[in-house]
């Protein structure tokens, strides 16, 4: 995902008080089996992204053009689709609207792990092989984790750049076969069905540290 | 008796001679750039004291002088009510940049230095003047009177010019000269820059022509193996403080090798070159600022201030004020340029040519330049003249012999955001790029020497090129009108979610800020610009575009949902090219009417060149919708109320360009200067506020 992201967010960048939405959802079986989708919804910011498309270079930043992008993908897929226990891994872009959609079913969210793992190792930075997901099938508690501070990274952008981040957020929606029996993040909501859980947060707080993503959700 | 009165008038005349002396006297007349600060009239805007009240004065520009903030400037020994000078000069293929400081008290001045210079390097005492070296670059000296600042920065040619296979290239402890095939190539070495330096340790007078200083060139002609050869016998010099490793090459390997790869015996070599490539461009660097030192405190300088053309432009009651002389910062950033990064290309490319000694030198345009900037009760004002001689002086009088059409100044409505109009004359500017492309060509050393064929080409391209038809097209009258920033209805996809968090793709609409503006050209040949016009017709389907002849005017939609602008409209009429997206400007261009436009902008318009405007309470009011996050709806509301019109004109006066640049002040400041800080001063504030309360707010 997060190669994908990199020029998706280099789009939004480019133009002044542009806002992207991340929206993580998955769907867990009882047997630990399931699907995931990441969507990263630009639409609002479609008009000046439809501008700055047209351009070579903005702020310094050089623009990826569509097949640049498509290229990208089709390089995550390639390198997603030989980690062992994800099939079905399909990334949609929708330049009318600027929506990119990543889909794909798991066996077990280590697989998952092992997927971001892959991703986050093509970056230049030196990552530990870290959970973002985890869910034990004994004791029914699911936890979304977050090892990846980017809070530095922040400080080193420009002001302009910055500037981007001042109104994305960050949605996540975990749904269960059975019910949910109680959340540590007190952020996230229970659904009326009690089987699943949604956590909206500014990008803002969790660059800044100041909320966190992290979730653990016991289930019934 | 008499021989007292004598003395006493020396005395007397001396002691006033200390206090008046002017920096200006300092500054050579071959500088290419001047600053002038004018310490009296800044401290009649603004008193240090007053200055150093600024909390974010006091947390950045005493930070970067390294300045307990507890201490006054007042206190740095500096006299900020004389003035302080800043100059740029080339000399020995060395670029400086100087700065010259007026000290009240130098013992204050050597405690602000003591900071900064590193504790191993101890001031040193010359004639007339001390210095400390604070950097390999960077050099300060000083008597009683004032300060001098140096940065040096030599672009050593051989810096780059590592010989993969010749070890004789590591050659440290004498001149020497490095040989292939092609080329002799003289090296710099710190000996031979020593050397020098004991040539020129009497002060010397700093006078134009600028070729006496000694640079590298002339070293260059006289190198040759034979001189090399003859060198290698001198004892090496080692100076004090440039210690040099020597580096012996390798006997076996003497002679011209070819070693397809890269050993660490080899890696070693390349080190030390490198090693005392730097270690030269160091002694260089020390031995320009010492002689600029030396001539600065010691020496006789044919001052800049002295020149008609300095006296002429730049006037001593503005505030700040910076002169220019197109000419010789043209040939330093070539100069520069050829030395340095292009070095190895020269050496290895075009053979014996040195394209530093040609390096274009701003082709004879002989154009100086001034800003003079005023800081006034209610507004900053910024005059700016440009003086020419030669050919130059006759172009700018051909190029700016030219008026807007009135009926193109129409098009300003009375409430627009901002415009530009420029006045320039086509045909002239066609005709000086023919002079132009000679004097550059034959300026290009290797292309210098073909300028009899060059001169024919040009003349031939002359001849083909019809410049009057081209003025015919495009006469050289523009302008562009920011009308305004209208909102306009913009369609995104989102998501919503029931109460199961189940997701629905829904169409929302939002207000984007869409610009309304119009650009406008004058043209004597309308047939030609409608066959123009007219040609996305023939290919607007196959390209899937929305491009309609709508009967006097064409029309170009795009799609409303995904772009900024709804339509351009392209109208070729009475003499006028116009592209606007205004529907209403369309008409007004059909029945060859216009705006009511108020008599100071027709004025500034038609009587000027270039004219230039914006409205800034306008442009901020109508980003509003755009700035509505806490701190930029603050800082935005704060230049509303305090920043006014922005206005430049330019036009040709008494044979120079001259040119006034306004920016008005609102607001409650005792003058423009001190609006500045007013303004750094509140801006800081809403910042530092909004992150207090957020901090707050997480906690």
């Amino acid at each position: 995902m997060r190669k994908l992201l990199i020029p998706a967010l280099l789009l939004c960048m480019l133009s002044l008080q542009s806002c992207f939405d991340v929206i993580e959802q998955i769907v867990l079986k009882n047997d630990g089996t399931g699907s995931l989708q990441v969507v990263l919804n630009m639409s609002r910011s479609k008009t000046r992204l439809n501008s700055v498309m047209k351009m070579k270079t903005v702020n310094g930043h050089k623009v990826p053009s569509q097949q640049e992008i498509r290229k990208e993908a089709a390089s995550l897929e390639n390198d997603i689709k030989s980690v062992p226990g994800i099939s079905n891994f399909a990334i949609a872009i929708d330049f009318e609207n600027f929506i990119a959609k990543l889909n794909c079913d798991f066996k077990s969210l280590n697989n998952v792990n092992e997927g971001i793992y892959k991703i986050a190792a093509t970056s230049k930075k030196q990552i530990s092989r870290e959970k973002s997901f985890d869910f034990d099938p004994v004791s029914k508690l699911f936890s979304r984790l977050n090892k990846f501070f980017v809070k530095d990274d922040y400080e080193k952008l420009s002001a302009a750049d910055k500037e981007i981040f001042a109104t994305a957020s960050y949605t996540s929606i975990f749904r269960f076969e059975t019910t949910v029996d109680k959340v540590s993040n007190n952020a996230s909501r229970i659904s009326s069905d009690k089987k699943a859980v949604m956590l909206k947060l500014p990008a803002l707080d969790i660059i800044t540290n100041k909320q966190s993503i992290e979730n653990k959700i016991q289930l019934k | 008796m008499n021989k007292i009165i004598v003395l006493l008038v020396a005395a007397v005349f001396s002691l006033q001679y200390s206090f008046s002396q002017n920096l200006l006297e300092k500054i050579p007349d071959n500088a290419a750039m001047v600053i002038k600060y004018s310490g009296e009239n800044f401290s009649k805007n603004l008193t240090v004291k007053k200055m150093e009240s600024y909390p974010f004065v006091k947390e950045n520009l005493f930070k970067i002088l390294q300045v307990d903030s507890l201490t006054s400037l007042e206190n740095t020994g500096v006299n900020f009510e004389k003035d302080i000078y800043q100059y740029l000069q080339y000399s020995d293929s060395t670029l400086c940049f100087v700065s010259l400081i007026p000290l009240k008290d130098t013992s204050l001045f050597l405690k602000l230095l003591e900071a900064r210079h590193p504790a191993e390097l101890k001031p040193e005492k010359k004639n007339g003047f001390s210095f400390v070296t604070l950097a390999d670059n960077n050099y300060v000296g000083w008597n009683n009177e004032y300060a001098m600042l140096i940065y040096s920065h030599y672009s050593n040619p051989n810096r780059y010019n590592y010989n993969y296979y010749s070890d004789t290239t590591v050659a440290v402890d004498t001149a020497f000269t490095m040989v292939d095939s092609a080329v002799n190539i003289p090296v710099d070495t710190i000996a031979s820059i020593i050397e020098e330096d004991k040539v020129t340790e009497e002060p010397k007078n700093a006078t134009s022509p600028k070729s006496k200083g000694k640079g590298i060139n002339k070293k260059k002609t006289s190198g040759s193996k034979k001189n090399a050869q003859k060198e290698t016998k001198k004892p090496p010099v080692v100076d004090e403080e440039v210690v040099i490793e020597e580096v012996k090459p390798d006997e076996e390997e003497s002679t011209t090798t070819f070693t397809p790869y890269f050993d660490s015996a080899q890696q070693a070599k390349q080190e030390a070159w490198y090693k005392e490539q730097d270690k030269i461009t160091a002694a260089r660097q020390k031995k320009v600022s010492i002689d600029l030192l030396n001539t600065s405190y010691t020496g006789t300088t044919h001052s800049i201030g002295e020149t008609e053309t300095y006296k002429k432009i730049i006037d001593p009651a503005a505030h700040m004020s910076g002169w220019f002389n197109y000419e010789d910062v043209m040939k330093q950033y070539w100069g520069f340029l050829y030395s340095g990064i292009f070095s190895g290309m020269r050496y290895r490319s075009l053979g014996s040519y040195s394209l530093m000694d040609n390096a274009p030198s701003g082709n004879g345009i002989g154009l100086h330049s001034s800003m003079n900037v005023y800081f006034e009760k209610n507004k900053m004002r910024i005059d700016q003249k440009t003086i020419s001689s030669g050919d130059m002086q006759g172009f700018e009088k051909d190029l700016y012999k030219s008026k807007q059409n009135k009926s193109i100044a129409k098009l300003v409505n009375p409430d627009n955001i901002g415009y530009f109009s420029a006045s320039i004359n086509t045909e002239a500017m066609a005709k000086f790029y023919y002079k132009w492309l000679k004097s550059y060509l034959g300026s290009q050393s290797y292309i210098g020497k073909y300028a009899d064929l060059v001169n024919l080409y040009v003349d031939l391209l002359e001849i083909v090129i019809d410049e009057k038809a081209i003025a015919e097209l495009m006469p050289g009258n523009y302008l562009f009108v920011l009308h305004g920033l209208k909102m306009k209805n913009v369609s995104y996809t989102d998501f919503t979610y029931d109460e199961n968090f189940k997701s629905t793709e829904v169409t929302k609409t939002k207000q984007e800020l869409s610009p309304d503006f119009t650009f406008a050209m004058e043209t004597k040949n309308e047939a030609f610009m409608n066959r123009i016009a007219n040609i996305p017709l023939k290919y607007a389907e196959d390209a899937k575009y929305n491009y309609k002849d709508k009967g006097g005017y064409f029309e170009l939609v795009f799609d409303s949902g995904k772009n900024v602008l709804d339509k351009i409209y392209f109208v070729v009429k009475e003499g006028k090219v116009v592209v606007t997206t205004s529907k209403e400007v369309v008409d007004m261009v059909l029945q060859n009417s216009g705006y009511e436009v108020d008599g100071v902008t027709r004025k500034s318009i038609l009587k000027n060149n270039y004219s230039f405007k914006i409205n800034t309470k306008r442009l901020i009011q109508q980003l509003g919708p755009e700035l509505n996050s806490g701190t930029s709806k603050q800082i935005s509301n704060y230049l509303m109320e305090n920043v006014g019109d922005l206005i430049m004109e330019s036009s040709l006066k008494n044979g120079m360009i001259q040119g006034t640049t306004t920016m008005a002040i609102n607001g409650n400041h005792a003058n423009s200067f001190e609006f500045f800080f007013n303004m750094m001063d509140a801006i800081n504030n809403i910042i530092k506020k909004d992150k207090e309360e957020s901090e707050q707010k997480f906690n």
